[in-house]
């Protein structure tokens, strides 16, 4: 009975053996697949997790397509071409260029989507970086870069749809948020962007060459109060700019900040203004005169740009660049054994300017030739891989509703009259980066508040510092455009839409500045011939997709008059 | 001195057919009679029935000794024993007497029947049960139902033998696997039942090893309150599979074989060369082939064979009072019916088990093994078996081989090369899968303080498998060709292994019986996976040559590898009460907790409980005592939770890092990772929730037995991908899967047997009817729909999903455009919605749901399900003095069937080859307008073949003669002079018969989607294609004799 008794008590005990330590009998994580929680603990893993937040701004979700469409196509500098015809009324882009600004639009839906991934991946860094295994300096550089991340991209949100929802102070949103109000979601952004400005070098070496530093920072900072002063600003039935004031004057010195530190932060004017648009010898420059931009790779045949969020990637080469081009370079037709042939391997020819941008420059203004190519005057060239030699290129009105085409991202070596070659050998055209935030934007910024807060002729300084550099980009100099001895404010609205024509600010400048409805209002679309109507109010604002309003169950709520 | 004794241990199937038993289960089972020398004399005898009818094969024995004889066919028996011996008569249906020998020479006896069906034992989860006291829905078949048939697993010969278990093969490829569904799909997810073999628990591929001939009892739990003992797993079902023992007395050596044919049950017919020219002429309006000169090849004959399988196995059975032991080996050989396809399996079996004291015996079972399969890029869309759609369409004008002999090129361009010669080129060496296992366990049970048993028990499960592949350069066309070589290798390994330890305590206490048992479950599984792919090594079709090799690394070469590894264990805690009171009610209870490492931080464990109530109405004294008819008749009631952790694995549970998310740094790519969406860390096991009621009942002294029952089944917290709103940040393709759905499915299921016997004739007639219904209740939200994961765009059409699984419908529903017949003049398609302003007579009229004067994606709905109203089986066999027949149906009644083939084979552009015959040359002419096939449209204006609709749905019904078997014992009077104990030979056949309306090839289609490399071991089908006809390889007609023989 002993022996039995012993035997069962052996059993029993090997049995129970795995409940005593089942913890770590039942503790087995995934094999050969990385887990998140167990992921931002290590220096190398936290930077490819920060590299992951980069990647969505050049989606085209976000900046590659999106923001310009909103910033120009639907603005009264540009129409949305890139259809033969010009007409095919199912394109996102035509909608708003013809302001038929619809919840429906899948634009919308992808733009908030797509930005919002991009903060979701901020947020795993700033929840998840083990700041304690993760060396201080990186871990300082990957959470300022997260912070200003999703300070950009909560910026850019506001700027088109108010207020959006906000995530918990730890964690995520879940889609049970509802949106807070423009001068809620702008408290966030600044808190982001003070804590960035802690945290990022002011100077990266060339090897970090692209990733935030705190200048950038403190000039989305300044853009910032910018807006908001702005919006202050505005009449306001709906009430959305509740809370909003007057910061000129910290505008003012965070641009200040920014101009006269420039042995802190490095940024200048580039005294070229057209080498901030091309690559020379097949290269892309890095120009001082970028705050921030959507990196692409530097050399010109980089593929096509990947696109997808989930890492796969679009085509062979495994491209990596923005869209941008593909999207806006000229359309080209190239004559081939007596045939035309139409070769959108070109680009799709979105983003036309209009007639009235067209009119807006000084023709003598070396910006003018920079920003817009015109139809039976530039022509273009490009390499055939294949034969060796120089293809001629025709682009006519077939491909722009407006026949002129947007320069700045139809990467063109030289802007002489006549003959271009256009940069890039075969597929696609060379990647160029998206201008997010130039210095030449930080100093009309300056001019901006100086003016607001009374100092106009340091606002009259700045806003000469630009149409200097203007003047002599090229060689010899142009005597356009000529200094002001005085500005006023139109004056330099008026500078910034000449200096940043087609790089996605108008519309969101008409709105804040209070003159959408008078610019955009009866507006003829050259395609229809028809005046667009701008409904006061409601378009200082794009509309909440639809389907997230669905999707909430209507937690979120349409901007009013939608 | 004779001594004999007869293998029966466990369940041996219902009363059924005992008559029949004299003619045929002696000689399939009973041993041969030793000479062995013993004190004592002769004692003879005549065995008889109630009826005074001789018994054939009453195993008699001496009472504690190892000597014992059977009675022989007039149930006559001589044996030698003491006058102290105690002679023991057993035999099936029978009780048993025992006589002491005394002073009698001549000792004749009658044995009573016995109400043998319901004192069978049934193997349930962790424990044996008498048949008479389930309270659960437990199916049982014996393994002799099983023997026999020429199939590769018992699944395939289970067909139609179980109410509510719904098994249909995916395919007529040889090791092609069967879709088995027990009460209904309770998921969209995984909803294949787990298999538990000798208390082992594994997939239902595990069955494709045993040999059929080495299964003892077959169970299936069915209901909840059956399977909760097996907790997070056993909500789709649990089939046990219990391997036979040792046996007590001589050693019996068995030998069974068959060789037989096999030749495709059914090919639809392609339209023969002549036709086809005559088509083409047709519908390009002049004369393209002579339909006089052109040849006329039946492709699917011409790579079609008839496919010889055979069959051996080799068992030796015996032992004595303490030790028994069963070692069998068995060898199946199988060609498919295509070319070049084929199933070797090798398996040996070594069971044993030792008494080594009183209170302690010790035991293993172990089988070990083998085999080689190829078979096709089975039911790919675009890499075809079969040459009628897709890459391998081809052409009925060209010859298969030209004069000279050698393969005949297209004689169209731009086609396939020869589909013979494709087959040649793949040699039986490429392609090829091998797969080693190992299962077994080995186990001691002690016996103590007289009511307790404790089991303590290891299995392991080790497999290795390895898939090989070589791809010669080839040049048919300029299409089909392979301009570098290529070599693939794929090696998994896997090893699982279980410790599983129960306590028993059994009492009898007056009127009240309890059973209880307790244990702990630990088991772990190890799986890993490398696959290699090379190209352009040399170029060389020498099998010696077909390996990866350092020296053929030449730097054009292009390698890659591949490969996964996965971990898992559980642990579990279960317990089961029986409690029979006055053996009238019964009470069972059982609880399990599983603790598994699938899941994470507070879902780790989940409890799984379990309640049935039986009450058996004919131990009432009212009942026993007025209604004599009634034999037995018990009511049964039962409630469970059980699980589905099937459904998940690491990827839906944790949260992944992906990489790839590239941003220039410094003008330069870097690799951005990170994961895409927060952890899921909330997934939990699929929860099943199962109603049940039953009534068994057994009929005028047993003659008449059925069992009814009806039950509802809830599955919740089904795990489906939630889109989230976009705010939340994740990218479409990563959703997360959260436990959000729930699916019902309620049905009845009738099984029915009656046996009876005329004089020397002998019959059993019975049969299973199931009746479900399913329904989606919830998805991640009620509008979602949820596609499968693969199967758009077949054949290259813009298809778009093949099923789709929505609220309110049953799962993996068809969805498309309804169609109201055929337009059959102007007026007719002037007045209607139409397609497209092309439409003509001729086309398909499409029904405008939504009444909008327009047929677009609006008017696309719900067209069909893949369930069937009904499935059932019935078997009939007769005995009559030394012949057998058993003949086995299988039906299914009311499915439907989508068939995307026809977007091919009806395809009239031109372009495609192959069509079928009689429908296409019947298609719709003003002067040929009663018919249903439309108009021969190049243009295909109305998109007649080109989207899904109503008019590819047909009706699936089919009544199948699955296996039939005429057998003869050779008298037994003739072989106890070759000390033979028995020999029958048999001939028989399967899937002899089909009877059904269904055009293609086979209406048994199973999950459709293919594992489309050829390699076993990579892909699951998808579970949301189901009922898709892609023309997968048909069901082998199978002719075949067979020999039994033991000594």
């Amino acid at each position: 009975m002993k022996t039995i008794i012993r035997l069962i008590l052996f059993f029993v005990c090997m049995g129970f053996f795995f409940s005593s330590c089942n913890k770590e009998f039942l503790d087995k994580p995934p094999l050969g697949i990385q887990v998140a929680t167990n992921f931002l603990v290590t220096d190398s893993n936290a930077y490819y997790a920060t590299i992951a937040v980069y990647n969505v701004i050049r989606a085209e979700e976000t900046y590659s397509e999106s923001e310009w469409v909103f910033g120009d196509v639907a603005s009264d500098d540009a129409e949305s071409g890139g259809q033969k015809g010009g007409s095919d009324p199912t394109t996102t882009p035509l909608y708003l260029d013809r302001l038929n600004i619809l919840p429906s639009n899948g634009l919308l839906e992808t733009y908030w989507s797509g930005m919002f991934t991009g903060i979701y991946r901020a947020n795993v860094i700033i929840n998840y970086l083990d700041t304690i295994k993760v060396s201080k300096k990186t871990a300082h550089s990957c959470l300022g870069e997260a912070f200003f991340l999703r300070a950009m991209m909560y910026f850019d949100l506001v700027k088109v749809f108010g207020g959006v929802p906000l995530p918990p102070s730890t964690g995520f949103l879940t889609g049970k948020e509802a949106r807070s109000s423009i001068k809620e979601t702008y408290n966030f952004v600044e808190a982001d962007l003070k804590k960035a400005i802690n945290l990022l070098p002011a100077k990266r070496p060339l090897s970090e060459e692209g990733r935030v530093t705190s200048g950038a920072a403190k000039a989305l900072l300044t853009k910032l109060y910018v807006f908001e002063s702005s919006y202050a600003e505005l009449s306001d039935p709906n009430g959305v700019f509740t809370g909003c004031t007057n910061r000129w004057k910290e505008a003012q010195n965070m641009a200040e900040d920014i101009i006269n530190n420039k042995a802190i932060y490095g940024y200048d004017l580039d005294p070229v203004y057209n080498n901030l648009f091309h690559f020379v010898n097949d290269v892309k420059v890095y120009s001082p005169e970028y705050v921030f931009i959507v990196n692409s790779v530097r050399k010109v045949n980089y593929g096509f740009p990947d696109i997808n969020y989930d890492g796969t990637e679009w085509g062979t080469l495994g491209g990596i660049g923005s869209a941008i081009t593909t999207w806006q370079c000229c359309r080209g037709y190239y004559n081939s054994g007596g045939k035309v042939v139409d070769d959108y391997n070109l680009g799709y020819g979105f983003n036309c300017p209009t007639k009235e941008l067209f009119n807006a420059f000084n023709h003598n203004d070396p910006r003018f030739r920079a920003t817009i190519l015109q139809d039976k005057i530039d022509s273009v060239q490009r390499l055939d891989a294949t034969s060796g030699t120089l293809q001629w290129f025709k682009f006519s009105t077939d491909a722009s509703s407006t026949g002129y085409n947007n320069k700045k991202y139809s990467p063109i070596t030289s802007v002489e009259r006549g003959d271009a070659q256009l940069d890039g050998t075969n597929g696609h055209v060379g990647n160029l980066d998206v201008k997010l935030i130039r210095y030449a934007d930080v100093i009309l910024w300056a001019a901006e508040a100086s003016f607001k807060n009374g100092d106009v002729a340091k606002a009259t300084t700045y806003v000469n510092q630009i149409r200097a550099r203007a003047r002599n980009s090229v060689t010899p100099a142009s005597t356009e455009p000529a200094d002001y001895s005085t500005v006023t404010i139109d004056d330099i609205y008026n500078e910034r839409r000449l200096e940043l024509a087609l790089e996605g600010h108008r519309y969101f400048d008409l709105v804040r500045t209070g003159k959408a409805y008078a610019s955009l209002n009866g507006q003829i679309n050259s395609l229809t011939g028809l005046p667009l109507e701008f409904v006061q109010y409601t378009y200082n604002f794009f509309p909440i997709p639809a389907t997230e309003i669905t999707m909430t169950n209507n937690i979120l709520k349409q901007n009013p008059g939608y | 001195m004779k001594c004999c004794y007869t293998n029966m241990r466990l369940n041996k199937q219902s009363r059924a057919t005992w008559k029949m038993l004299i003619l045929t289960f002696i000689l399939m089972n009973s041993l041969l009679v030793f000479k062995m020398s013993a004190q004592g004399s002769a004692i003879t005898g005549v065995i008889v029935d109630e009826k005074n009818q001789p018994l054939t094969g009453v195993n008699v024995v001496v009472k504690g000794k190892t000597t014992g004889t059977i009675s022989d066919i007039d149930g006559k028996y001589s044996i030698i024993a003491a006058s102290t011996d105690v002679l023991s008569f057993t035999f099936i249906g029978f009780k048993t007497e025992e006589i002491p020998v005394g002073t009698q020479t001549q000792i004749n006896v009658t044995l009573k029947e016995e109400v043998t069906a319901l004192n069978e034992v049934v193997v349930i989860g962790y424990g044996v049960q008498k048949r008479s006291d389930l309270t659960g829905a437990v199916s049982s078949v014996s393994s002799e139902k099983l023997q026999n048939m020429p199939v590769l697993g018992i699944d395939q010969a289970l067909q139609g033998k179980i109410a509510g278990v719904d098994i249909s093969s995916n395919s007529g490829e040889p090791g092609s696997n069967m879709t088995i569904r027990i009460r209904g799909t309770g998921t969209i997810n995984n909803a294949d039942p787990i298999v538990v073999v000798d208390g082992m628990i594994f997939g239902p591929d595990i069955l494709k090893t045993i040999s059929s001939s080495d299964i003892e009892s077959i169970s299936v739990l069915k209901d909840a309150s059956a399977t909760a003992i097996y907790g997070s797993r056993g909500a789709n079902g649990v089939i046990m599979v219990t391997t036979k023992k040792g046996i007590s007395g001589p050693t019996v050596v068995s030998f069974n074989m068959y060789i037989g044919n096999q030749e495709a049950a059914h090919y639809l017919t392609p339209m023969s060369g002549p036709d086809y020219a005559r088509l083409m002429n047709k519908i390009n309006n002049r004369t393209i082939w002579n339909p006089d000169t052109v040849a006329n090849t039946n492709w699917l004959k011409a790579i079609s064979q008839v496919a010889p399988i055979q069959n051996y196995e080799f068992s030796l059975r015996g032992g004595n009072e303490k030790s028994t032991f069963l070692f069998s080996s068995s060898y199946l050989n199988q060609d498919g019916i295509l070319i070049n396809t084929f199933y070797k399996r090798f398996v040996t079996r070594l069971n044993l088990d030792h008494k080594v004291k009183d209170w302690l015996s010790i035991g293993e079972d172990l089988q070990v093994s083998y085999a080689q399969h190829r078979s096709d890029y089975e039911g790919d869309p675009y890499n075809r078996p079969l040459p009628l759609g897709g890459n391998g369409a081809f052409n009925p004008i060209t010859p298969i081989y030209n004069k000279d002999g050698s393969f005949a090129r297209s004689v169209l361009p731009d086609s396939a090369g020869n589909p013979l010669q494709h087959r040649y080129l793949d040699k039986p060496g490429d392609a090829l899968n091998t797969d080693s296992r190992i299962i077994g366990n080995i186990y001691g049970e002690i016996s103590f303080l007289k009511d307790f048993k404790f089991k303590s028990s290891m299995n392991v499960d080790y497999g290795f498998y390895e898939y090989s592949k070589f791809v010669p350069i080839y040049h048919f066309n300029k299409v089909d060709q392979n301009p570098l070589s290529n070599l693939e290798g794929d090696y998994s390994k896997s090893f699982g292994w279980q410790f599983i330890n129960t306590l028993n305590w059994h009492k009898v206490l007056g009127v009240h019986e309890i059973n209880i048992m307790a244990g702990t479950e630990a088991s772990a599984n190890n799986d890993y996976n490398v696959n290699g792919n090379a190209q352009d090594i040399l170029p060389n079709q020498d099998p010696s040559l077909q390996y990866f090799n350092y020296f053929n690394s030449f730097p054009s070469s292009i390698y890659k590898v591949n490969g996964g590894a996965d971990h898992g264990s559980m642990f579990s805690i279960l317990g089961r009460l029986n409690y029979t009171w006055n053996d009238q009610l019964l009470f069972t209870g059982t609880f399990r907790r599983d603790g598994s490492s699938k899941f994470l931080a507070n879902n780790v464990y989940g409890d799984f409980p379990s309640f049935a109530l039986a009450y058996k109405l004919s131990n009432l004294s009212f009942i026993k005592n007025n209604v004599p008819q009634i034999s037995s008749l018990k009511i049964r009631l039962g409630w469970g939770q059980i699980g589905n952790s099937s459904s998940t694995d690491a990827t839906t549970v944790y949260p992944i890092i992906n990489k790839g998310m590239t941003y220039a740094i410094d003008g330069q790519p870097v690799t951005g990772m990170t994961t895409l969406a927060p952890p899921n860390t909330d997934l939990q096991w699929e929860t099943t929730t199962e109603k049940s009621i039953g009534l068994d009942a057994a009929l005028f002294k047993n003659k008449l037995e059925f069992t009814v029952d009806y039950f509802n089944k809830k599955t919740t917290d089904m795990i489906c991908k939630v889109t989230q709103p976009g705010d939340v940040g994740i990218p479409a393709k990563v959703q997360p899967y959260q436990n959000i759905g729930a699916v019902t499915n309620k049905g009845f299921e009738l099984s029915i047997n009656y046996r009876s016997s005329i004089g020397k004739f002998t019959y059993s007639i019975g049969g299973v009817v199931a009746h479900s219904t399913n329904i989606v209740d919830a998805l991640a939200t009620p509008g979602s729909i949820v596609f499968p994961q693969t199967g758009n765009g077949l054949y290259g059409q813009s298809w778009g999903p093949i099923s789709r699984t929505a609220v309110g419908y049953p799962i993996a529903s068809f969805y498309g455009y309804k169609v109201d017949g055929i337009f059959q003049n102007w007026q007719q398609v002037k007045s209607h919605a139409v397609f497209s302003p092309k439409t003509a007579p001729g086309d398909l009229i499409y029904e405008d749901i939504n009444g909008d004067g327009k047929i677009d994606s609006h008017d696309q709905t719900y067209i069909g399900s893949p369930f069937p109203k009904m499935t059932y089986g019935f078997n009939i066999e007769v005995g009559f003095m030394n012949f057998d027949l058993s003949a086995q149906f299988q039906g299914v009644y009311k499915v439907d069937i989508l068939t995307p083939y026809k977007s091919f084979t009806y395809d009239n552009t031109g372009n495609k080859y192959n069509e079928v015959q009689e429908d296409l040359l019947n298609a719709w002419t003003p002067q040929n307008t009663n018919t249903d096939v439309p108009r021969l449209d190049p243009s295909l204006s109305n998109q007649n073949q080109g989207v899904v609709s109503s008019w590819f749905i047909e009706d699936g019904s089919y009544l199948r003669l699955k296996n039939f078997q005429l057998g003869y014992n050779i008298p037994k009077r003739w072989l106890d002079k070759l000390k033979i104990q028995k020999l029958r030979i048999y001939i028989g056949g399967q899937n002899l018969l089909t009877f059904t309306k269904y055009k293609g090839n086979d209406p048994e289609v199973g999950l459709s989607q293919p594992n489309n490399t050829g390699n076993s071991n990579l892909g699951a089908r998808d579970p949301l294609i189901i009922n898709v006809d892609f023309i997968n390889v048909p069901q082998a007609r199978t002719y075949m004799v067979g020999v039994n023989l033991s000594f």
